[in-house]
């Protein structure tokens, strides 16, 4: 399983690499490692430890967001190597924004399950009678 | 700066754990009962319509694969992904509820009051031979059960979020019409490592012209002066819902919730309509069976 991943990781790492090289903001390279998390059941919450990896052209103030959260903030960087507690539940993409809610950088981060799955969305909301 | 981070930091694993409470999933193949035990008031905008309080409201959800019943709401999921699922729905509609206090909307809420009061004083300062400018529900012709059955899309934005957009037709022929609903709903931690969670609410509903004049219009089938008839234009009516809740156990959830629908002038101008929303407020203790 954990070579899968790698294997995984490796090729889309190398993609969003080339991607990140044609994109104009000033990012060069950002990688979140891994890029996907199995779990049991579709539903289940992935907790995993994730590497953050990225470096730009110049010093910048950026925050990496999920789910529009910021997990982490850099000030003044010009590149951050760190491991950060990662919790989803669902397929989510992780972004790189500057201190102008400018989106500098994303990198999604897939979840897959082993086994069939044993939940599914609700289609209402849990207080809709009311 | 770690501005948010989860509380505890889990071992680096590839495997999920699963766990108990799962936001906005649910476990399928599996009857899913609660109760609701508290106090609270859904009001009634028709003349002579009494509010109807309530205390003890249940709560029945099945989801299958794609088959899923939800509180009124049957369905079967034809398309689903991680993003959206795209859903064949049939329920009854839930305006009758103003209009009959034996609507399933209502029929599990104990309280002893009707809907529609039949003891209810005519309307105040109307003079005999005068021509009343509103009209008692009581008074007219009984408006019948739609069966509606349509589409519905859920777009989940994220695992805490979603947009619901509905489309619905009557397929009994009640009011021969369509009405559809855009929701967007979102579940929130206003305190931080506390379980304490909120939802807020917002969307609105669209009738019909002829789902409004069905329901709000008066014509010769109401046996009441033909200066009262009335017949209007389709409806949009916006809503907004909040609720609170915070668990004690597996079992318990404290919570309130208030929910308030502003009517379209289409209705609140009908002669049976008096108060220009509906609002629905409730505090009470939820029990997961």
């Amino acid at each position: 399983m954990y070579f899968k991943m790698i294997v995984i990781g490796c090729f889309l790492h190398l993609t969003f690499s080339i991607n990140a090289a044609e994109f104009k903001h000033p990012i060069l390279h950002f990688s979140i490692k891994p890029v996907a998390c199995i779990v049991k059941q579709m539903g289940d919450e992935c907790k995993l430890t994730a590497t953050i990896n990225w470096h730009s052209e110049k010093a910048l103030d950026v925050c990496l967001i999920q789910d529009k959260l910021a997990l982490k903030c850099w000030q003044n960087a010009t590149s951050a190597r760190n491991v950060l507690p990662v919790q989803l539940r669902s397929t989510t993409t992780f972004a790189l924004r500057n201190k102008n809610n400018q989106i500098l950088a994303t990198q999604r981060v897939k979840i897959s399950a082993t086994k069939p799955k044993k939940y599914r969305r609700r289609l209402r909301s849990d207080w809709s009678l009311f | 700066m770690i501005l948010s981070l989860p509380n505890a930091l889990a071992e680096t694993k590839i495997i999920g754990d699963a766990i108990e409470q799962k936001e906005n999933y649910i476990a399928i193949d599996k009857i899913h009962f609660s109760i609701a035990l508290g106090a609270g008031v859904k009001t009634n905008p028709l003349v002579g319509g009494d509010n109807i309080p309530l205390f003890i409201v249940p709560s029945l959800k099945y989801y299958g694969e794609n088959f899923y019943f939800d509180n009124g709401d049957l369905g079967y999921s034809f398309f689903q992904n991680e993003q959206l699922t795209l859903s064949a729905v049939s329920r009854i509609n839930s305006e009758n509820a103003y209009f009959s206090r034996w609507h399933p909307k209502n029929i599990f809420i104990f309280s002893s009051a009707s809907g529609v009061n039949v003891d209810s004083e005519q309307i105040p300062d109307a003079e005999p031979s005068e021509i009343p400018e509103r009209i008692d529900v009581k008074n007219i012709h009984a408006r019948r059960w739609a069966i509606d059955t349509g589409l519905q899309l859920n777009w989940f934005l994220s695992s805490r979020s979603q947009v619901k957009i509905q489309v619905l037709h009557d397929i009994n022929g009640v009011y021969d019409g369509f009405n559809g609903r855009v929701e967007y709903f979102r579940q929130f931690s206003p305190i931080k490592s506390t379980p304490f969670t909120a939802q807020i609410t917002i969307g609105f509903d669209w009738f019909s012209q002829s789902m409004v004049n069905y329901y709000y219009g008066i014509n010769n089938k109401d046996n009441v002066d033909s200066a009262l008839y009335y017949q209007s234009g389709s409806a949009l009516n916006p809503y907004i819902k909040l609720h609170a809740g915070y668990p004690l156990s597996k079992q318990w959830t404290l919570f309130s919730a208030i929910s308030y629908k502003a009517l379209a002038a289409s209705i609140k101008d009908s002669p049976i309509v008096e108060a220009s929303n509906n609002i629905t407020g409730f505090i009470g203790a939820n029990y997961v069976f």
